[in-house]
Order: structure tokens, then C-alpha cells, then sequence
């Protein structure tokens, strides 16, 4: 019965955590438009549909073994169950998360699902009250258990990088070993913190081991408000109170036997951290048992956030389990005969320190960590600078993620006064975004690449725009951004959409065919009228793959009649999107090599390669290749590894912010207009080129807007003006400055900046220091775009 | 220190340092004297460049080659600013370091052959152009500049050769017509060259006097 009781319990614990996640990330609007509504994430979101199903499932489970005449429940049992059934019924009748919405309901919901950590946690004492002994130091033993326990992690830690690379260097095993060192020594002067304050209590015991699970919450709420939240733009005293709170819920979720039974009755710290290992890891075969187990789950969580977006932060909390695991394993094993002199134990800690400021300065900085750890740590230990820019840090989340409780009217978008008859020479256009391409995987950007010969020829007959940048870091605001022709406001989405969708007017304008892969943004963005024809229907978004789009307009121009109008072909193939490598399991599709590359995108890129190459072949047989206009890019970039970096969720790196552009253009048409390939050009330059192409001279709706790329013969261009672009789910903001060769980044979640150099080279950018004449000169661009967007929009930004 | 009380005092005072040492302090994180002074020499390189003081833009821009040797705009400028201080060897080697570094090699043609000819190194010369021909995207002007250079090395049929593959890169490129013209003139093939030179007044028939003294040139050395 004690096992079906225990399962129980975990099984209500994790309901909760994943019902308080499930109704967290519903309540900002970014996820619930990107992620949730087209269900990348079938396993949150087969929990969500059946969310209260399985809540009255697990509820029954947890009641069961506590509530049979056998078990005699006490009071609490019977509160908790009340509670749990209340809030089913809540679910059942209405308020269930299928059926919630970005918000605030939504993020009353998380906290109701944290809450309900504690009374489980409360029923789950026993009713007898636990018989304490006197307290005394440990502080050799506390001293020991700490110093395994980074031994331990550092061995983990260093087993991963060894099997990763081959082999490790004695600086890399310092990067390795002094994270878990210094947490280690950290850990321990608290735990002694935690046991002086214990001994000003009346039940030293009783008051270490709450002492000890209020520090555990203190260590999770600092990890949820500084880590979790702010990367899904929570943050302010939201994230600090809300963290702290969930987190010592979640501490007292997992260490409520601990704190209640007191297994050490002289040993309050103990009896707590103990709880989180099992009873075998107090011997040393079953230590060393535990060892291994926390090894395998090291590794698993390693691989198992190698490749996904968000991937920084479960791999964080990988490692903050691990650690917390390995010592609770450690204080089970070392019991210590004697107490110890403190001081001495003390110095110690102080020893370590200046072992590691010697160190440090002898292995200087510029060498890069190889463990998710290592890189945590080094992060952790990079000060913040006291001459960041505070100012900016304060203003960008409020004009970040804007959320849907805060309404925005919509503003109309000009570029051209569009009256008049269609234009005479109107060119079908196809249009290809392919999500998260990177310019480094395509042979015209980077001679290294052997697997993309038909873009490659067609790159040959086309105009290869070298520095071309996204406008945002993510589909998110990049493809909205993309229609519009400049930068709008960060969110999703003000509606309608319609009067700032200038190119879809553009294209109603000129009697264009739409033929559309209609994704959740589209949906949203784009009216419907007559002439829009969707491509890829009844097919998921997360399915979207170029090849097929392709085949479909091949089919489509195949059974076109005579005189029918243009057709304007826009798709945005998901093939190497990170949510589909990951779903797919993040293996490469063929079974050739790419050295130099990361095989999983490479491989699908060979295949949309062939694809396209197909596709162009069949717009030449059909005569419309050369009156055609075809462009190929991407929404944004990808890290793909570059210091351990995956995906482009809320991140702003040179990989994610360079693109490809490569734009043919019939050569009577290319022959009228100038074109500078060399020039930095944008996402949101297509628009305004299209309107030129289509006899519409375009004139910016804003300053900040995008630029033609087709200059006109005799035009005397401005030399490139620097410009801002910013990630799509979070205040992180970049200035790409003097002709696009610098980028400044404001990381306003992770308060810190980043400078790189961008090359013409196939490598993307390199990372520089951060200058005051940066820090100005970039920082001046993004507040004053920022503030010329909310202006436009007349957003007048709450305080958080 | 064995009351609560000198062991929470001890504790305390461990962390404070610790906080102090390891988040407070810049002593140990900040970026070294290195690297601040490697970003000082991309300010001073290029806007000393940009002011024409190209005498001290050589020590920064030499300092940033070797941080960066992969990032061939630093290449690119070091090269402009040898050529502009006349010190064509250096040039040349300059130029050389940006086709081994920069993905679109091209970029450095024609300079490092207009380097090696300022360096009076004609054999470099014409292995830099000849290399520069063979390399992407095809370029009749490197065909052109290859003749004249084997013309120079005395190596006429080279250089005819040379004008003959650039006519067929572009056979509308009016001076190919005329240097071919000039080397069947030379060669004795009248009919020939008379061809070629009508092509090239079809082409550009404003430049007819080019023509006259191209064979002014010539005729003293039948």
C-alpha cells in the first residue's frame, strides 16, 4: 500500500506541475499563437484536451490508497480532496485549459495549479508529530557531503564533455570542475547559515529542516523568476513573486516527507536534503548506484535537449536537479564521527575562493566552456556590467510581447496610393520562406556547401543579396514584418491586420492569383478575398514541407487556363524548422555526411534542394521562368550549435539574424532598375520592391520602414542607415550598425550586451567587445525605433 | 566558534566575500586589456582609413589581421592601405591573404596582379591573373588583362589565346576585338584582323582612332 500511496502522490505532484506549466505558457499570447494553436507540442497539447479527464484519473489515484476505511484519512486528506474536486469541476465546467485563453484567467490558473502543491503536500504527514533529538553541528559533515557532491557533478560533467569531444584539456576540466566547486562551497556556508538560525529556535530540528526547505524554495524561485519566466517575457515583480512563491511550493512538494517524518531526529538539514535521494544511497554500494543513475540522467537530459528550442533552459534544469540530487545522495552517505571546528571549515570555503581567483587569472578569459554546466556557470559568473545600459534594460520589455488584454488599434500602412488599373506588365511571383534557413547551408553564401546545386544555378541567374538580415528573430513578428515592409509592434497580433498588410492590398490591388500556405499567422494576417486560393489545405502547419507546396503549384500552373490572372505563390516550408528536426528525431534524412554541418539540416536542405530544382525546371519547360519574379529566403536564422546555442526562440545571435535573399527578376524588368547585391538589405525590403516592380513608386510609411531593393537609374542612394531588429518572443533587441558590419545586442532578459563583427564570409559574425561608442551608438537606434513604433501605433507601454 | 550564533556570523561573513569576489568585484570577469585594445584598433583602422591617414591606420589594421586572420575584409584593408603608402610587395601579399580568406576569392582581382606588376614581379603577374581567370564568376576583363601582361612577356600567342577565350566569355566586348585584331594584324592574317577591327567599330564606333594608333603601334615591328 506505501508504493500505490507514493505513486500517487508523484503522479498528483507532476499533474499539478504540468497543469501549472500547461496554463502558464496559455497565458502569454506569443506561445499560444506559435506554439499551442498549432499544436507543436502534441504532448502538451494531448494534456490540454484531456485535461480533465486526467485530472479525475490522477485525483483518484492519489485519493484511493488515502481515503479506503483502512487508511483513515485525516482532516487535511479531506481538505485537499475538496479542493481538487472544486477545481476539476471548475475545469468541467468551463474554465478547463482547453478552453483558456492568453491572460490573466490563464495565469490565475497556473498559480491555482501551484497552490494545489500544497495541500497535497500537507496531507501527506503523517498524524503522529515526529519524535526530535538535539540538535548538533555538522559542519564537517555538512563540508564533505558538499565537497562529493561537486566531485561528483564534476566527474558527470566531465564524462560528457570527454564523450562528446574525445578528450578533455586541463583548462576545459577547470571550466568543468569550477562551477560545481564554487556551488558546492556556496551550498555549504548556507546550510551552516541555516543551522545557526536553527539554533536561535526553541526545536533547533524541527526549525533546520523548515530552514533547509525554505532555501530549496528560494533556490527554485530564483530559478523560475530569473531563468523560466523571463524567457517567456514574464518578468518584474510578476516573475519575483511568482517564482518565489511556486518555488517553495514545489520545494515542499518534494521534501514533505523530509520535513515530516524527520528520518535524522538530530539532523533537521538531513533529514530534508536526504529525502531526495533514496534510503540505498546511504550505503556505499548504493551510493555509487545512485551515481550512476544520476550520470544516465545527466546524459539523458543532455540529448534530450540537444537540439530544441528553449533548449538553454531544460537543460538549466537538468542540471539544477542533478546537482540537488547528487546531494541529497552525498548527505545520506557521509555521516562524520565528529562536529568539526567550523573555522577551520570556514577557511576552507575562503581557500577555494582564492584558488579560484588565482586560477581564473592565470586561464584568462576567451576560452569557451564545453558542458551545458561549464556554460551555465560561466554565465552566472560573468558580472553585470555597472555600466550597462539600465535605461534601456527598464524601457524594452514594456514595449515587448505586448499583451492581448492591452488593445492597440490597428494603423493603415501606405506605400503607394493604389488606384488605377492593374499594371501592365504583371510577372507571376513565387515567394519562399523557408523557416529557420540559415545563408551558411546555401552554396552562394558559403562555397564549403556541395549540396544545394539547383540553388546554386538559380542563384547564378538571380541577384545574391550578401547581407540580407531578418527584421525579428522569429516567425512570430518576422513574417507579419515581412507583409508590412518595416518593423510593428511587438505583438501578437493587433487586429485587424488588414490595414497594415500593405503587399496583400498590393497584391488585391493588381488582381493577383493568391496562392497561400495559409499557417496560423497568415490566418490572421491575411485577408480572405476571392482571388486568395490556399495552398497546403487540410495539412497541419508543423507538416508543411516544401516539396509538396512545390508539387501543388506545379499542379496548379499545369491546369492554369489561358488569361488567367498572375499568381502570387508564397509558402513557408517548416521542413528544417528545430520543432521538426527535434520531433523527427534530429538524425539527418539521408545517409550521406556533411562535415562542417549540422547533418540534420543539411540533409532536409539537399531535399527541399532537389525539390526546387524540379520546380524551376518545370517553370522553364512552361515558358514562365524567365517572366517570372521567384524569390528564395528565410524568416530568420538558427543556432545550430555555436556555443552550445539551439533554435532562435528568444535569442538574437549573428546565425539568427543573417538570412539568404535570392531574388530573380525578369531580365527586362532587372535591366530597368539598379540593384546593389553588396548593400545590407532586409526582409522587410520586399515589399517596397515589389510595389516598384509593380509600377507603384513606394515612399516609406515611417523612417524606420523598409527600403526598395531596386534603386532607380540616376538615383542617388543614402548610404545604408543603421537599423534595428529585434527577437520575436523577447525584449532581446539588436542595432545593425555602420553598413550592417556590426551588430549590437541589448539582452534585456538576461540584462547584458553582446557585440559581433559580421564578415562577407560564410561565418556569420564575430564576437567583439562590447564599447562605449557601441553601447551609444546601438542603444540610440533601438530606443529611438522602439519609441517611433509605439508612437506609430500611439502605445503608450504600462509599467511592469 | 561553536555557538549558533559565531557560526552564523562566520557563514555570513564567508558569503559576503564570496558575493564580493565573485559577482561584485570586476577584478576577474572583465574583458582583458587585450581584447579592449584589439576593439580600439577596429575603431582607429577604419576610421583613419576613412580620413586617408593611412600611415597610422597600418599598426591597427596589421594587429587586427593576425586577431582575425579568417575575416578578409581586415585583409582588404590592410592591401588599400599598402597601395596607398606605395608599398606594392606588401600589397601584393595582402591581396593574396583576402583570396585565401574570403569565399568570393575574385574580390581580390585584378589588384594583386596590378600589385605584382607595381612590384615588378611580371612572373607573379601572370600567375595571379591567370588564376584570377579561372576563378567564379567568369570575367572577360581578366582575359584582357592576361593578354596584355603576356604581350608584355613577350608570349604572343598566349595572349592571343587569351583575347580569343575572352571573345568567347563575351563576344560583344568591343576591346577584345580590337587586341585580337591587332595580334592577326601582327601576325600577318589582314583578312582576319580587318574583320575583327570591323567588329570592334560595329561595337564602338565612336573609338575609331584607337584602332589607328593600335596599328601605328604595330606596323614599325613588321
Amino acid at each position: 500500500m506505501t508504493a500505490v500511496r507514493r505513486a500517487g502522490y508523484a503522479i498528483a505532484v507532476t499533474f499539478w506541475l504540468l497543469t501549472a506549466l500547461a496554463a502558464l505558457l496559455t497565458s502569454q499570447d506569443f506561445i499560444y499563437e506559435q506554439f499551442l494553436k498549432p499544436e507543436l507540442l502534441p504532448p502538451l497539447a494531448w494534456f490540454v484536451r484531456y485535461w480533465a479527464a486526467v485530472a479525475t484519473a490522477a485525483g483518484l489515484l492519489w485519493f484511493m490508497p488515502r481515503g479506503l476505511p483502512a487508511s483513515r484519512p485525516h482532516a487535511s486528506t479531506w481538505f485537499t480532496t475538496i479542493s481538487w474536486a472544486a477545481t476539476v469541476l471548475a475545469g468541467w465546467g468551463g474554465y478547463s485549459l482547453a478552453a483558456l485563453t492568453p491572460g490573466g484567467t490563464a495565469l490565475t490558473c497556473a498559480a491555482i495549479a501551484a497552490a494545489m502543491l500544497v495541500p497535497i503536500a500537507i496531507a501527506e504527514q503523517p498524524d503522529a508529530r515526529a519524535r526530535v533529538g538535539e540538535a548538533r553541528a555538522r559542519t564537517a559533515a555538512d563540508f564533505v557531503a558538499c565537497l562529493l557532491t561537486a566531485v561528483m557533478v564534476t566527474i558527470i560533467d566531465g564524462a560528457t564533455v570527454v564523450m562528446g569531444n574525445g578528450s578533455m584539456s586541463m583548462t576545459g576540466a577547470w571550466l568543468v570542475a569550477r562551477g560545481p566547486l564554487l556551488v558546492g562551497m556556496v551550498a555549504f556556508l548556507v546550510l551552516t547559515l541555516v543551522r545557526g538560525l536553527g539554533g536561535w529556535f526553541s526545536r533547533p530540528v524541527v526549525a533546520e529542516a523548515r530552514g533547509t526547505v525554505i532555501m530549496l524554495g528560494a533556490l527554485f524561485g530564483w530559478f523560475i523568476s530569473r531563468v523560466v519566466l523571463p524567457s517567456i517575457s514574464i518578468d518584474g515583480w510578476q516573475a519575483t513573486v511568482g517564482g518565489l512563491l511556486a518555488g517553495v511550493a514545489v520545494a515542499l512538494a518534494i521534501t514533505i516527507r523530509g520535513v515530516s517524518r524527520l528520518e535524522n531526529r538530530d539532523d533537521g538539514v538531513a533529514s530534508v536534503l536526504g529525502s531526495l535521494a533514496p534510503r540505498l544511497a546511504g550505503r556505499l554500494p548504493g551510493f555509487a548506484a545512485w551515481c550512476a543513475v544520476l550520470a544516465v540522467l545527466s546524459f539523458a537530459v543532455n540529448d534530450l535537449t540537444r537540439a530544441g528550442d528553449w533548449n538553454s533552459i531544460g537543460a538549466r534544469l537538468g542540471i539544477l536537479v542533478v546537482w540537488l540530487l547528487a546531494l541529497g545522495g552525498a548527505k545520506r552517505v557521509v555521516r562524520m564521527p565528529g562536529e568539526g571546528e567550523p573555522a577551520v571549515f570556514l577557511g576552507f570555503a575562503l581557500l577555494v575562493l582564492a584558488a579560484y581567483a588565482g586560477i581564473e587569472r592565470m586561464v584568462g578569459p576567451g576560452v569557451q566552456a564545453q558542458s551545458p554546466a561549464a556554460r551555465w556557470t560561466a554565465e552566472l559568473l560573468t558580472p553585470v556590467s555597472a555600466d550597462g545600459p539600465t535605461a534601456l534594460f527598464d524601457q524594452l520589455p514594456r514595449h515587448t510581447n505586448v499583451p492581448s488584454s492591452h488593445a492597440v488599434a490597428a494603423v493603415q500602412v501606405d506605400w503607394a496610393v493604389l488606384e488605377g488599373p492593374p499594371a501592365a506588365e504583371r510577372p507571376d511571383i513565387f515567394v519562399f520562406v523557408v523557416d529557420s534557413l540559415r545563408r551558411d547551408y546555401l552554396s552562394p553564401y558559403n562555397p564549403a556547401v556541395t549540396f544545394t546545386p539547383a540553388i546554386d544555378a538559380f542563384a547564378r541567374d538571380s541577384l545574391v543579396f550578401s547581407r540580407a538580415f531578418t527584421q525579428y528573430g522569429a516567425t512570430g513578428l518576422s513574417v507579419p514584418s515581412m507583409w508590412m515592409g518595416g518593423p510593428l509592434l511587438h505583438k501578437q497580433y493587433i487586429v485587424p491586420f488588414a490595414p497594415m498588410n500593405a503587399l496583400a492590398r498590393l497584391l488585391t490591388h493588381e488582381r493577383y492569383a493568391q496562392w497561400v500556405s495559409m499557417d496560423n499567422i497568415l490566418d490572421v494576417i491575411l485577408p480572405a478575398t476571392p482571388a486568395l486560393e490556399p495552398l497546403d489545405r487540410q495539412v497541419p502547419v508543423r507538416d508543411f514541407r516544401l516539396c509538396r507546396t512545390l508539387d501543388e503549384v506545379r499542379a496548379r500552373l499545369g491546369d492554369r487556363p489561358g488569361g488567367s490572372p498572375p499568381v502570387f505563390a508564397y509558402s513557408l516550408p517548416q521542413d528544417i524548422h528545430v520543432s521538426v528536426i527535434t520531433r523527427e528525431g534530429a538524425g539527418p534524412v539521408d545517409g550521406e555526411r556533411y562535415d562542417g554541418f549540422y547533418a540534420p539540416v543539411a540533409s532536409r536542405v539537399r531535399r527541399l534542394d532537389g525539390c526546387f530544382g524540379a520546380f524551376i525546371a518545370d517553370l522553364k519547360a512552361r515558358g514562365l521562368y524567365e517572366k517570372s519574379i521567384i524569390v528564395v529566403t528565410s524568416d530568420h536564422g538558427d543556432s545550430l550549435g555555436e556555443e552550445g546555442r539551439m533554435g532562435h526562440a528568444y535569442t538574437l545571435y549573428p546565425e539568427i539574424a543573417r538570412v539568404p535573399l535570392i531574388v530573380r527578376v525578369p531580365a527586362a524588368m532587372r535591366d530597368r532598375y539598379v540593384w546593389d547585391p553588396q548593400r545590407p538589405a532586409y526582409t522587410t525590403d520586399l515589399t517596397p520592391t515589389l510595389f516598384r516592380l509593380l509600377g507603384h513608386e513606394p515612399v516609406p510609411p515611417r523612417p524606420f520602414f523598409g527600403e526598395s531593393l531596386a534603386a532607380l537609374p540616376g538615383e542617388t542612394r543614402p548610404p545604408p542607415r543603421n537599423r534595428m531588429i529585434a527577437a520575436s518572443y523577447g525584449s532581446v533587441y539588436g542595432a545593425l550598425l555602420d553598413g550592417a558590419t556590426r551588430l549590437y545586442v541589448a539582452d534585456a532578459i538576461q540584462r547584458r550586451e553582446l557585440a559581433f563583427e559580421l564578415g562577407p564570409g560564410a561565418v556569420a559574425g564575430t564576437a567583439i567587445p562590447v564599447t562605449p561608442a557601441l553601447r551609444r551608438a546601438g542603444g540610440d537606434v533601438i530606443r529611438a525605433t522602439v519609441e517611433a513604433i509605439a508612437e506609430q501605433y500611439r502605445f503608450h507601454p504600462k509599467p511592469r | 566558534m561553536q555557538s549558533a550564533g559565531a557560526r552564523l556570523t562566520g557563514a555570513a561573513v564567508v558569503l559576503a566575500i564570496y558575493y564580493w569576489t565573485l559577482l561584485a568585484s570586476p577584478a576577474i570577469a572583465l574583458p582583458d586589456a587585450a581584447e579592449a585594445r584589439l576593439q580600439q584598433d577596429l575603431q582607429a583602422s577604419v576610421s583613419l582609413f576613412n580620413a586617408n591617414r593611412f600611415a597610422e591606420a597600418l599598426a591597427p589594421t596589421e594587429r587586427l589581421v593576425a586577431r582575425w586572420p579568417d575575416q578578409a575584409r581586415h585583409h582588404e584593408r590592410l592591401a588599400l592601405i599598402f597601395q596607398k603608402l606605395e608599398r606594392p610587395a606588401e600589397e601584393a601579399r595582402a591581396w593574396e591573404a583576402v583570396m585565401a580568406a574570403s569565399p568570393t576569392p575574385v574580390d581580390a582581382c585584378p589588384m594583386v596582379a596590378q600589385a605584382y606588376q607595381r612590384a615588378n614581379r611580371a612572373d607573379q603577374e601572370l600567375l595571379a591573373l591567370e588564376r584570377c581567370a579561372a576563378l567564379p564568376p567568369v570575367n572577360p576583363d581578366f582575359e584582357v588583362l592576361l593578354g596584355q601582361a603576356l604581350l608584355r612577356a613577350d608570349r604572343k600567342t598566349d595572349a592571343r589565346r587569351a583575347f580569343e577565350r575572352g571573345l568567347e566569355l563575351d563576344p560583344a566586348y568591343p576591346d577584345l576585338h580590337l587586341l585580337l585584331g591587332v595580334r592577326q594584324f601582327d601576325d600577318g592574317q589582314l583578312s582576319q584582323a580587318r574583320e575583327s577591327f570591323e567588329r570592334f567599330l560595329a561595337l564602338a564606333p565612336d573609338r575609331r582612332g584607337e584602332v589607328v594608333e593600335w596599328l601605328v603601334r604595330t606596323e614599325p615591328k613588321r
